[in-house]
């Protein structure tokens, strides 16, 4: 009858978003070192695969935000409602999210990811994206684990 | 100065993991927790599996990875704390006594396709749960209750959590759907550009998404019925009856994005839905007992716009429909009229329907009539 349950979902979910994205950033940074990968083919489909699903979520959340503004987020967790939230905010900060995921929208990070066009784009905005996702679960792990 | 960093880390956590497997070796588990004992095994290999991935691609010194394998590092760090602090402890502090919860919720699982496979374990606290995808499931009760069989319906709705997560898509659009109901009926009448109409919307914005949470444990209040039907009603209301005026009234500023909805509010929904499981009696006495605390602490409903009857056929129309997608099974299809134990041929369900039948007959005797029929259950 407690609430541990919103907490640790989130917890999971970022926790999986993190791997997915670190995956595919070392495994772009590498291909367009001219490094051979060190995932296979079908972990790294696998893994664009979920992140497009993520970024499809997010980027109807966040279009509901800066469509209607002030307008209820529905069928969502308090938790991602609370990251829509944020990435819509973190738009505004100019100086820490410069990526084109964030001066524009999901929509063209998602393109990328469908035609497989592996640029310093892609990488910057999944970089960002993680920040963001890393700024969120320090939330979670502080009430799971609390602080020392 | 970053390789160096990152292979300590990697390093103190594989030591951390080793002697962590070691305890795990050394504890010994009931037959219903092997499964949850062999998801931790794995969970430790595949954690040093990565971490030995770490140190190996450090070995290549692509120095351009490096902030993804920090990264990695803390994720997998968090991973096993995780696992440490919340996990561990099921098995390193199991007792002969959890051998009640466990046989209670092995059975449990096996009623339902949705967790016949899914490991679990219990571990001391509030009612709570963890219900997870990719981790088992832990189910968390007072250590009192956990000797007991009279509060282990609560189970039942903590269980209802995890099958909403088994089947959230469905279970996120009749919720969405609802909402948007909700929304129509708080929109303000006229839309005007001034402070208040900003105010009004707030209002409503916060009303619609508080209900995403509140309708999930609407959910699971009707699971703990439909599983344990009086023995629900009974262990939700002795559970909770006694939490002070917040289970009946609470300020518009708590009700703003709450978890739950007002207890009392919740004991309406599941009098009306005992009503129809035939249980008229037991749902009567319910209210009556909640009424009259309630007036007895001079309170009187209000919930600022968080609910009003106007709501109340929608809710029950998403709850029934929540329902039947996840298909928990039914106490109506036991005889709940027993009066004494047959190990043989009842189920928990009857059984702790029974035992609040001692219980409330005469609750001086109640303790050695559970404490023998506990232990044939052990």
């Amino acid at each position: 009858m407690e609430t541990k349950w919103l907490t640790v979902q989130s917890f999971q979910r970022n926790q999986n978003l993190l791997d997915l994205i670190s995956k595919l950033l070392i495994h772009y940074k590498l291909e367009l070192e001219g490094h051979d990968s060190l995932f296979g083919k079908g972990e790294i489909k696998e893994a664009e695969q979920e992140i497009k699903l993520f970024l499809e979520k997010l980027s109807g959340l966040v279009k509901s935000l800066e469509d209607k503004k002030g307008d209820p987020l529905t069928g969502t967790d308090y938790r991602l409602r609370n990251l829509a939230r944020n990435f819509v905010d973190a738009k505004s900060k100019r100086r820490m999210y410069k990526s084109i995921l964030f001066k524009t929208s999901p929509e063209p990070v998602l393109d990328m990811l469908q035609n497989n066009n592996i640029s310093e784009n892609l990488i910057d905005s999944l970089t960002e994206l993680r920040r963001l996702l890393e700024e969120h679960i320090s939330t979670d792990s502080s009430k799971i684990f609390g602080h020392l | 100065m970053m390789k160096n960093i990152l292979q300590q880390s990697n390093l103190d956590l594989l030591r951390a993991i080793e002697i962590s497997e070691q305890l795990l070796n050394e504890n010994d588990v009931f037959p219903e927790a092997e499964s949850y004992k062999a998801w931790l095994v794995n969970a430790f290999s595949s954690i040093k599996t990565q971490i030995e991935q770490n140190s190996n691609w450090l070995q290549l010194n692509f120095t351009s990875i490096f902030p993804e394998i920090l990264n990695r590092t803390q994720e997998q760090s968090r991973t096993y704390k995780f696992i440490i602090s919340k996990y561990m402890p099921s098995i390193y502090r199991l007792r002969k006594e959890d051998h009640l919860c466990l046989k209670v919720l092995h059975w449990l699982h096996n009623q339902h396709p949705q967790s016949e496979e899914k490991p679990f374990a219990i571990s001391d606290g509030g009612f709570a749960i963890y219900p997870l995808t990719q981790y088992p499931i832990i189910y968390f009760l007072p250590i009192s209750s956990q000797h007991s069989l009279l509060y282990l319906p609560l189970f039942f709705h903590e269980f209802g959590h995890f099958l909403y997560v088994s089947h959230r898509n469905e279970m996120d659009d009749f919720v969405k759907e609802f909402q948007e109901k909700l929304e129509t009926y708080l929109e303000p009448a006229f839309q005007q550009n001034n402070q208040q109409f900003q105010r009004d919307r707030e209002k409503v914005r916060n009303i619609v998404e508080t209900w995403y949470e509140w309708a999930q444990e609407l959910f699971c209040d009707a699971v703990g019925l439909q599983i344990g039907g009086v023995s629900y009603l009974k262990a939700f209301s002795y559970h909770l009856r006694m939490n002070g005026r917040g289970a009946f009234l609470q300020r518009e500023s708590d009700l703003e994005r709450s978890s739950h909805p007002v207890v009392w509010l919740r004991t309406k929904f599941l009098a009306a839905r005992a009503k129809n499981l035939n249980l008229t009696h037991e749902a009567n006495d319910l209210e009556n007992q909640w009424n009259i605390i309630a007036q007895t602490l001079g309170v009187t409903a209000e919930y600022y716009g968080y609910y009003s009857d106007q709501y109340y056929q929608d809710i029950v129309q998403m709850v029934d429909n929540m329902l039947i997608e996840t298909a928990p099974i039914s106490f109506q299809d036991q005889d709940q009229d027993i009066d004494e134990i047959d190990m043989g041929k009842h189920n928990f369900v009857q059984i702790m329907n029974c035992a609040w039948k001692h219980y409330e007959k005469d609750i001086m005797r109640y303790s050695i009539w559970e404490s023998t029929v506990v232990s044939k259950i052990i």
